[in-house]
């Protein structure tokens, strides 16, 4: 803890100031390269992963509900946090409960941090590919809504703002070069 | 669902942890838990006029290495979203602007943390000062546009908002919407 890091930064101490079973918060103090000190509180919660099921015909699978942190309803692809699942296990979990769909090939096409400044966790980006359907339990669906689509329209709704959800953009851009790359 | 109350359980320098009694539509009840930042945040993508864009790049603690991103800051007590970006682009690049386009604001997650952002591009670029503040070491590196969508594409920019920008810019010039 007290020895500068290779960029010159030196961790002076960590303390847990908060925790509830879904995230912790902590206060970190640091030694900037110049001597001063500087405080940082930051949130840690769970990796996630998000899951863009891919069909023959170009569609994909959208999941709507509504989202109390923004009070909105919010159409996203599919994603979450598995406590003690990797990215992939989390991504195949994801799918199955909220969309219903197994996947033959998960493929991660990006990686990201959603706020690399206070927010600890990241998220890896899978494209699922060779999908069966095998049935929702109908507990897991209860507030949500499944809509396929064209990935096209994933892009109109976002570039005309009916899409606002961060995730969900980040994951269309990896998408949209994925397919380009495809090509 | 029905929110039954809301109150602040805990509160940090920039954010509260909220905990939200709810009702669902079966009448079962719950707690959960939300992360709000404070304030609102900008994020100015400056263009130059042959497609060229300032980015900087800042170690970041919370990651242990240096990232490149987009110029950013929180928006001040009071202060519009128009005015936090002029202040943000110029204290970080010494760069100001004549012509500013504001997106449409969009949200970095709708699942745990309320956090909104506003995206701008900036063009009509001006160099001067700038005005960092002193836990800030941050340098400037203008590169062209393309070479910034590479660097999101390729990982070396996993900045989540400062992906957001630019690629939302990138697309939306090329479809000549800004």
């Amino acid at each position: 803890m007290s020895k500068p890091n290779k960029y010159g930064y030196t961790f002076l101490s960590s303390s847990l100031e908060y925790q509830n079973p879904y995230m912790r918060v902590y206060k970190r103090e640091l030694e900037l390269p110049n001597g001063r000190k500087n405080i940082h509180w930051t949130v840690n919660r769970r990796n996630f992963s998000i899951v863009i099921p891919l069909f023959d015909d170009g569609s994909t699978l959208l999941v709507g509900q509504y989202r109390l942190v923004i009070d909105r309803y919010s159409w996203e692809f599919c994603m979450g946090a598995v406590d003690g699942l990797d990215f992939l296990a989390m991504a195949k979990q994801e799918l199955k409960e909220e969309t219903g769909y197994e996947a033959k090939d998960l493929e991660p096409i990006g990686h990201f941090y959603p706020a690399n400044g206070w927010y600890e966790n990241s998220a890896t980006v899978f494209v699922a590919k060779g999908l069966s359907f095998i049935g929702l339990q109908p507990e897991e669906t209860e507030f949500l809504q499944i809509k396929q689509c064209t990935v096209d329209k994933v892009g109109k709704m976002i570039y005309d703002g009916t899409i606002k959800d961060g995730p969900t953009i980040i994951a269309y851009t990896y998408l949209d070069q994925y397919r380009k790359n495809q090509r | 669902m029905k929110i039954l109350n809301r109150k602040t359980v805990f509160d940090a320098n920039l954010f509260t942890v909220d905990a939200v009694d709810l009702q669902f539509e079966n009448n079962e009840q719950a707690t959960w838990h939300t992360v709000a930042m404070k304030h609102p945040s900008v994020f100015i993508v400056p263009l130059t006029d042959d497609n060229q864009v300032y980015l900087i790049s800042q170690y970041r603690p919370l990651l242990q290495k240096r990232h490149f991103e987009v110029s950013a800051g929180f928006l001040n007590d009071g202060e519009v979203s128009l005015d936090a970006a002029k202040r943000e682009l110029r204290e970080e690049t010494g760069l100001s602007a004549e012509n500013w386009h504001e997106l449409q604001p969009v949200q970095l997650t709708s699942s745990t943390v309320r956090a909104q952002i506003h995206i701008f591009l900036a063009k009509g670029l001006t160099a001067g000062r700038t005005e960092r503040e002193p836990a800030e070491e941050i340098s400037v590196a203008k590169m062209p546009m393309v070479e910034a969508i590479e660097k999101v594409l390729s990982g070396e920019i996993d900045d989540g908002p400062s992906i957001i920008a630019l690629l939302l810019i990138n697309t939306l010039l090329q479809q000549r919407k800004l």
